[in-house]
C-alpha cells in the first residue's frame, strides 16, 4: 500500500542520477538497460498522449526514449548475436528494430494483440516467442512472420503472461499462462504443462549463472521456485503465498542473490538461492511494484520499479534506496541487452 | 402467390398510401429523402458556423472538415489546422476526424499544411486500443490513410509497414469484424453511447474507399447496423439492454451520443444534437434506405424482437472467447422492455435490462426505470482486460469513475439472471456472502407519478403512459439521490441489503386500464409465487396470461416449457430476420423487404404483394 511520498514527489522521468556517478557506475561496454513504461498518472486510452515507450540508460545515467511514443510497451528481448535487434512486446503487437531502437515496425498484424512479453531464442536462429492476451505466437524468420503456436495448451485458457527460451537449450521455452507453467522442447510447437495448474504466472526468470534454476511470480499465489530446468515447481515462503508476485529477478553476477516484488510485498531479497527470504524496502514511498532487477552493469545492485512512484536502486541488497527517476511512471520491463 | 418485384420509387408510395395507418406512413421516399437531406444541410450548416472566422483558438477537425466540404474555409482553416496538428492526441480518436479532414481537403490547403498531414502518418503513433470500437477506427483510418498515400515504403509510417501492407491488413481486419458480427453478433452490441463509432468508420469508408467492394461492405454495415438500432429504438431512444452505457446517459437516455442525436439526423424523430460522428454519416452521401425509417418510427403495433449478440473477447476466467448474448425486447408505442440473460456479458457499463418509456420532449427526461447488482471486481475486469489484476480497477476508476462505487447505476453481475416476456420481467440475485457491494440497486426516476408502496408487496408507478408494476423479493430502503445532471432534481435509489433478491417486473399500457387503480387491481390479483430460500424463485402469471418460471441458476421456463437458447436466432422479429452464422440480414415492413447479403456483397429489395405481414397484430 502507498505511504506517503519523499522527496521523489513529481513527474521527474528524465534522469535524476548525477551523470558523475553514473559514469562511475557503468561505461559504454556494460549491458544496456533499457526500461518499457508509460507515465501512466492520469492517462487513458483516448487522452491526451501520455509520454511512453522505451526509454535506454546512456553510460552517464541519462534515460534517452527511444523510437515511437508506443504507450504499452510490455517487455523487451533481443538477439545475443545481433544485439542491435531488439524485439518489444506491445500494445500494438510486436515491434523490431534493427538499429538499437531508432526505427520500428509492428511485425505482428491484427490477429497478435496486447502482447504480454518476447523473447529470442538465442541458440534457435530466428526463433521468437510472443505471449499475448489471446495465446502464445511464433516466429521462425526473427519476426518476419507469425504462426499461432497454442499446442497442448487447454482451450480458453492461453493467456500468457510471460514467457521465456532457455538461455541453454535451442527450442526449449518456459511459457507463465494464467492456467499454470509450461514447456516446450521444440520451438513451441507442443506444450506441457509442468506446474502451478489453475494458477496465473506473471513472471519467469531463469539464472544466468546457474541455469536449472528459475524463479516464478503468480497472481495470488506467491513465489515458485525450480532448480531443475523448470521440470518442477516448489513454493516458496508461506508468508508470502497469498500474495501477488508481479517480478521476479536473479543476479546475473551471483545466482544466490533473488528478488521478488509485487502488490503490497515491498521487495523480497534472498542470498540463498531462494531458501530464505527477507522483506526490504520499507524506506521506499509504496509497497507496491511492478518490477524488479538486479543490474547487470553492477554486481549486486537491486532495481526495483514501484506502482508510479519511481524506480528506485539499492547497493546493500534492499536496505537503503536512491531514487532513479521515472516518478509517475509505470515501469512493466526492466532489461539488459548484453552487447557482443 | 409471393410475386417479388424489384422495389422502385413508383411503386413505394402505391404501397405506403395504400397500407398506410399513421400519418408517417405516408411519407414517399421522395419526401424522406428531402427531409434527410433539410435535416443533413443543417447539421453540416452547424459546424460549418459553430465557430466564428475570428477565433483561431477553438474547433476541432469535425469543424475543419465541414468548411472543407462546404468550400467555407479561408485562413481560419489552414491556422487552426496547423494548430491542431501541432500536437496530436487521442490515438485512434485522433485518426478518424484527422481522414474526415484528409478526404475533405480538395484543394485547399496549401502544400507545407498537406505535407505536415502525411509527416502525422510517421511521426505519431496512434494506440490501436482494445475495444471492438478502438480497432474500427483504427484500421478504418489506417486503410483510408494508406489509400491516399499509395505506394509509399514502411520507413513513412508509423506502423513500419509500407502503404500496401497498411491497407491489406487494414482490409483483412476489417473484413473479419464483419464477417464476426454478421454471423454471431457484435461484441460491444447496442451501445447508446458507442454506435457513433461504428456508424462513423462505415461511413467514411462508405464515402471514400475506392475499392467497389470495400465501398458495398460498408453500405451494408450502415444499413445492418442502423437495423439493429432502429428495431430496438422508441422515439429516437435506444431500448432495452446494452453492451456500453455510461452512468450519466443510463438515466437520461436521450444524451446518450450514439443514439439520440443518430436517429434526429436519419430519421427525424427526435430533437437534435449535433455529433462530429453524425457530421461524419452527414458528409459520407450515406441515405438511409426508406424500409430504415419505417422500422425506426412506426410503432403502431407492439412486437417482440430477440437477438443474439457475444460478449467481448474473453482473456480470463472463461474458456469461451466470445460467449453468446441472448437480447429480448418488447416494443410498443408506450414503452420498450428489453433485457438479456445476465451475467458479465461486457466489462464495467452493461446494462442487463430497463424500461424506457416514451415522453412527448426526451431532453430533458429520467424516462427509464432499471435494477442491477453494483458488482465490482478485479475477476471481471481480468476476463477483459489484460492488464496486472492487483491494479487494475484502479486503472479503471480514473476513466470510469462510478466503476467502483456501491451506488452505480450501471455493470453486470456474475449474479444476476434475468427473465422476460413480453412486458413482464423476472430478474433475480444471488450474491455470495462476502461480495463486494452485497446489495441491489434499483432506479426509481423522478419523473414517475403515482408512486406508491401497496401492501400487497407491488410497487406501483407511472413512466408517460407506461403503467409500472415492480415487486421486490425481499426488504429494501429508498434512498434520495441528486441528479448527475441537475443537483436540484432528485431520484429514488431502492436499495436491498439481501444477498438473494430479485425483482418482479410488470408493465401495461395506460389506455388497457380504466384508471392507476384498475391496474393496480388487475396486478394485485395475478399469480406470484416467490421464494428467496435456498435460490431465489419466482412463479408469475402476466397480465397477457403467460406463466414465467425462474429459478436462480437453471433455464427460465414459459408456460412450463424451457426457453431454448440455443436456438435463439441472430435477428428474430417483424422488422428483422437473420440466422446465426448466416453472414446475412432481411429487413422487412410489411410487403418492403431489403436482404443484406454479406455472402455474395449483395442488397436485394423487394415488394411481396401478398398479405402476409409479420408484425405481431396478436400482442395488442
Amino acid at each position: 500500500m502507498m505511504r506517503a511520498l519523499p522527496a521523489v514527489l513529481g513527474l521527474v522521468f528524465l534522469s535524476v542520477v548525477s551523470p558523475e556517478r553514473a559514469a562511475a557506475q557503468s561505461t559504454a561496454a556494460d549491458p544496456v538497460l533499457y526500461a518499457g513504461y508509460i507515465l501512466s498518472k492520469g492517462y487513458v486510452v483516448g487522452g491526451p498522449l501520455a509520454e511512453s515507450g522505451l526509454l535506454r540508460r546512456g553510460p552517464d545515467g541519462q534515460w534517452v526514449h527511444l523510437g515511437p511514443n508506443n504507450p504499452r510497451v510490455n517487455a523487451l528481448s533481443y538477439d545475443p548475436a545481433r544485439p542491435e535487434t531488439l524485439f518489444v512486446a506491445a500494445g500494438n503487437g510486436v515491434l523490431r528494430s534493427f538499429d538499437g531502437g531508432r526505427n520500428w515496425r509492428i511485425t505482428t498484424d491484427w490477429r497478435v494483440t496486447e502482447v504480454q512479453d518476447v523473447s529470442v531464442d538465442a541458440h534457435a536462429d530466428g526463433f521468437v516467442y510472443a505471449g499475448a492476451a489471446y495465446g502464445i505466437w511464433r516466429s521462425e524468420d526473427g519476426g518476419e512472420s507469425w504462426h499461432e503456436a497454442v499446442g497442448g495448451l487447454p482451450e480458453g485458457k492461453t493467456y500468457t503472461e510471460t514467457i521465456e527460451a532457455d538461455r541453454t537449450t535451442a527450442y526449449r521455452v518456459l511459457a507463465g499462462t494464467d492456467d499454470g507453467i509450461y514447456v516446450s522442447t521444440d520451438g513451441a510447437r507442443l506444450w506441457l504443462r509442468v506446474g502451478l495448474p489453475g494458477i496465473e504466472v506473471l513472471d519467469l526468470q531463469q539464472s544466468r549463472s546457474e541455469p536449472e534454476v528459475w524463479l516464478a511470480g503468480t497472481y495470488r499465489h506467491g513465489l515458485y521456485r525450480s532448480t531443475d530446468g523448470g521440470r518442477t515447481w516448489q513454493p516458496g515462503p508461506a508468508e508470502w503465498a497469498g500474495h501477488s508476485i508481479h517480478a521476479v529477478a536473479i543476479d546475473p553476477h551471483d545466482g544466490r542473490r533473488m528478488a521478488a516484488a509485487g502488490w503490497d510485498t515491498g521487495v523480497l531479497v534472498s542470498t540463498d538461492g531462494g531458501r530464505t527470504w527477507s522483506r526490504r524496502g520499507r524506506a521506499l514511498p509504496t509497497d507496491d511494484f511492478y518490477e524488479v532487477a538486479f543490474d547487470a552493469a553492477t554486481p549486486g545492485r537491486i532495481l526495483a520499479a514501484t506502482l508510479e512512484e519511481g524506480l528506485f536502486a539499492s547497493d546493500d541488497l534492499g536496505r537503503s534506496w536512491t531514487p532513479q527517476g521515472l516518478a509517475g511512471s509505470l515501469i512493466f520491463d526492466l532489461a539488459f541487452v548484453y552487447p557482443r | 402467390m409471393m410475386a417479388r418485384l424489384l422495389l422502385s420509387v413508383l411503386l413505394l408510395p402505391v404501397f405506403i398510401s395504400g397500407s398506410a395507418a399513421q400519418a408517417r406512413r405516408t411519407a414517399t421516399p421522395g419526401e424522406l429523402a428531402r427531409a434527410y437531406e433539410a435535416r443533413r444541410d443543417s447539421l453540416i450548416e452547424y459546424f460549418v458556423t459553430r465557430i466564428p472566422d475570428d477565433d483561431p483558438d477553438r474547433g476541432g477537425y469535425f469543424d475543419l472538415a465541414a468548411r472543407l466540404y462546404r468550400g467555407a474555409c479561408g485562413t481560419w482553416c489552414i491556422r487552426r489546422m496547423d494548430s491542431l496538428m501541432a500536437h496530436p492526441r487521442g490515438d485512434m480518436f485522433w485518426m478518424y476526424p484527422f481522414v474526415t479532414v484528409m478526404y475533405n481537403d480538395r484543394g485547399t490547403f496549401p502544400e507545407t499544411t498537406r505535407r505536415k498531414m502525411r509527416e502525422l502518418w510517421r511521426s505519431y503513433t496512434p494506440y490501436r486500443g482494445d475495444t471492438e470500437n478502438h480497432w474500427a477506427l483504427y484500421y478504418t483510418s489506417l486503410y483510408l490513410a494508406a489509400q491516399m498515400y499509395p505506394g509509399e515504403p514502411d520507413t513513412t509510417w508509423f506502423t513500419g509497414k509500407s502503404s500496401q501492407e497498411n491497407m491489406e491488413e487494414a482490409r483483412s481486419y476489417l473484413i473479419s469484424w464483419m464477417d464476426l458480427t454478421t454471423s454471431i453478433g457484435q461484441g460491444e452490441y447496442d451501445s447508446p453511447h458507442y454506435l457513433r463509432v461504428y456508424l462513423a468508420p462505415m461511413a467514411l469508408l462508405y464515402a471514400y474507399a475506392r475499392d467497389p467492394a470495400m465501398r458495398r461492405r460498408a453500405r451494408m454495415m450502415l444499413d445492418y447496423l442502423l437495423a439493429d438500432f432502429a428495431a430496438e429504438s422508441l422515439g429516437g431512444l435506444p431500448g432495452g439492454a446494452h453492451s456500453r452505457i455510461y452512468e450519466r446517459e443510463v438515466i437520461r437516455p436521450f444524451k446518450a451520443p450514439g443514439g439520440a442525436p443518430t436517429s434526429w439526423l436519419l430519421f427525424g424523430n427526435v430533437p437534435f444534437q449535433p455529433t462530429g460522428e453524425t457530421l461524419i454519416l452527414a458528409l459520407s452521401g450515406y441515405v438511409p434506405p426508406p424500409i430504415l425509417h419505417f422500422i425506426a418510427t412506426d410503432r403502431s403495433k407492439p412486437y417482440v424482437h430477440r437477438e443474439r449478440k457475444r460478449t467481448r473477447h474473453r482473456i480470463r476466467y472463461s474458456r469461451v472467447r466470445n460467449a453468446p448474448v441472448y437480447k429480448y425486447t418488447y416494443m410498443r408505442p408506450e414503452y420498450v422492455l428489453g433485457s438479456t440473460q445476465g451475467g458479465l456479458l461486457q466489462p464495467i457499463q452493461q446494462q442487463t435490462w430497463s424500461l424506457v418509456w416514451r415522453v412527448d420532449d426526451p431532453r430533458e427526461a429520467r424516462n427509464t426505470l432499471f435494477s442491477l447488482h453494483p458488482y465490482s471486481s478485479p475477476v471481471e475486469l481480468g476476463m477483459y482486460f489484460a492488464e496486472l489484476q492487483e491494479f487494475i480497477t484502479e486503472i479503471v476508476v480514473r476513466s470510469k469513475k462510478a466503476y467502483d462505487s456501491p451506488d452505480k447505476l450501471t455493470g453486470g453481475s456474475p449474479y444476476e439472471q434475468v427473465f422476460q416476456h413480453e412486458d413482464a420481467l423476472i430478474a433475480l440475485y444471488d450474491i455470495p456472502p462476502g461480495t463486494r457491494f452485497p446489495h441491489v440497486n434499483a432506479f426509481f426516476s423522478g419523473d414517475l407519478r403515482d408512486l406508491k408502496e401497496d401492501r400487497s408487496g407491488w410497487i406501483f408507478a407511472r413512466g408517460g403512459d407506461a403503467l409500472i408494476a415492480v415487486y421486490p423479493l425481499a426488504p429494501f430502503r429508498w434512498e434520495e439521490q441528486s441528479d448527475v445532471w441537475d443537483a436540484q432534481r432528485k431520484h429514488r435509489r431502492l436499495v436491498s441489503p439481501h444477498l438473494k433478491n430479485g425483482f418482479v417486473v410488470q408493465v401495461a399500457p395506460a389506455r388497457a386500464y380504466a384508471s392507476m387503480e384498475a391496474f393496480r387491481e388487475a396486478v394485485r390479483a395475478l399469480p406470484l409465487t416467490v421464494r428467496t430460500e435456498p435460490r431465489p424463485s419466482v412463479r408469475f402469471t402476466t397480465l397477457r396470461g403467460a406463466e414465467l418460471a425462474l429459478t436462480y441458476g437453471r433455464t427460465p421456463r414459459l408456460d412450463g416449457e424451457p426457453v431454448d437458447y440455443d436456438g435463439w436466432p441472430l435477428f428474430d422479429g417483424p422488422f428483422l430476420r437473420a440466422e446465426k452464422g448466416s453472414r446475412r440480414l432481411e429487413m422487412r415492413y410489411g410487403p418492403m423487404h431489403r436482404l443484406l447479403d454479406f455472402n455474395t456483397l449483395t442488397i436485394r429489395e423487394w415488394v411481396d404483394d401478398s398479405t402476409e405481414n409479420r408484425q405481431a397484430s396478436d400482442m395488442q
